[in-house]
């Protein structure tokens, strides 16, 4: 599939999983590598616009054992930019579902 | 490709590209790594389902954009929003005092409605009448003070709400004329939970009948007590 197609549908996979909890970099690199076929790499330049978007925020935090991770988390704008970008996402689903299975011509 | 090769190339990439924050950057690499290794996989396998650090490099540039606007664009934008910025100002100000005039009438109301009902007569600003029409005018005054301090509350609300749609609205077109990020906008009106909201319309009917009630029932029985359809004249309320 087309990369710059992808990047804008990956943003809001990324949104939705800190929308439910707060991850670190690795993370959700490995869930999003789990369902989605791209390469590993591509999810902390990503993190790293979100960032510089101002929509999520990151912080440090020590785990038992090992150096201390960097966790990314949503902001206020953030939540909100994903609550517009969701439900814009999921009408353009639906009309497109409809094209294809010729329910609209 | 090792990991220190893949780091090297990332990191002369992303300096060539004048990346900010290099370090930063390198770091998230560097737990990617640490955290792979850990799960038992070897570094050219790690480095080759990262992809190539040229290309991941770029990912990173800001994106060019910004420079494609035309030029003078930005200053033209800030006058336009400043001279807004004045209009909203003086709106923004003016909503305030309102704001302040009804908290003033609420607390003045309810010193009212205080001194009538428990018979309170500072420096004999209120008029001599029977202690009856006193209690039910005072309990129409606690009503009007309840109406008068949730309008000024939902005021307090439409202006705070007001000014944050604005500042999103000034952020935006800043943004759109520089190439940044555009957010959503943020709705104008309060937003009220549907339970609350019911709540205080509740409130609001209630105190609008025990005002309108207690009004009429304390002006009818001022009336008969004065035996005087104009009491006041009775009791000499507008006499010095």
């Amino acid at each position: 599939m087309n990369v710059q197609y992808k990047k804008g549908v990956l943003e809001l996979c990324v949104l939705s999983m800190l929308s439910r909890g707060n991850l670190y970099g690795y993370d959700v690199s490995e869930r999003i590598a789990k369902h989605i076929d791209i390469s590993d790499g591509t999810i902390y330049p990503l993190l790293r616009k979100l960032k510089s978007d101002g929509l999520v925020t990151t912080y440090l935090s020590e785990e038992s054992g090992g150096p201390p991770r960097k966790y990314y988390a949503l902001t206020q704008t953030g939540r909100e930019e994903y609550e517009a970008e969701k439900t814009e996402w999921l009408g353009f689903v639906e009309t497109v579902k409809k094209f294809l299975e010729g329910e609209l011509q | 490709m090792t990991k220190i090769t893949f780091m090297n190339e990332l990191q002369r990439a992303l300096l060539e590209l004048r990346v900010q924050d290099v370090e930063d950057v390198l770091g998230e690499y560097e737990a990617h790594f640490a955290l792979k290794l850990a799960d038992g996989c070897s570094e050219e396998e790690i480095a080759k389902r990262l992809g190539s650090p040229q290309i991941l490099a770029t990912q990173f540039a800001p994106e060019a954009d910004s420079a494609s606007l035309p030029p003078g664009r930005k200053g033209l934008t800030s006058i336009g929003l400043g001279v807004s910025d004045v209009g909203a100002g003086m709106f923004f100000i003016l909503f305030g005092a309102w704001i302040l005039c009804l908290a003033v009438a609420a607390a003045a109301f309810f010193a009212l409605g205080a001194c009538l009902l428990f018979r309170i007569n500072p420096a004999g600003l209120i008029p001599s009448m029977p202690y009856i029409g006193a209690l039910l005018f005072g309990i129409a005054t606690l009503a009007l003070t309840l109406l008068t301090a949730l309008g000024t509350l939902y005021c307090a609300m439409f202006l705070q709400q007001l000014f944050r749609a604005y500042a999103r609205w000034h952020r935006n077109v800043m943004a759109g004329a520089t190439g940044k990020p555009i957010y959503p906008g943020v709705p104008a009106y309060p937003q009220i939970p549907a339970v609350q909201r019911r709540r205080i319309r509740a409130l609001l009917l209630t105190s609008l009948a025990v005002l309108a009630a207690f009004s009429a029932v304390a002006y009818i029985v001022s009336a008969i007590s004065a035996g005087s359809l104009e009491f006041w004249h009775v009791w000499n309320w507008f006499q010095a």
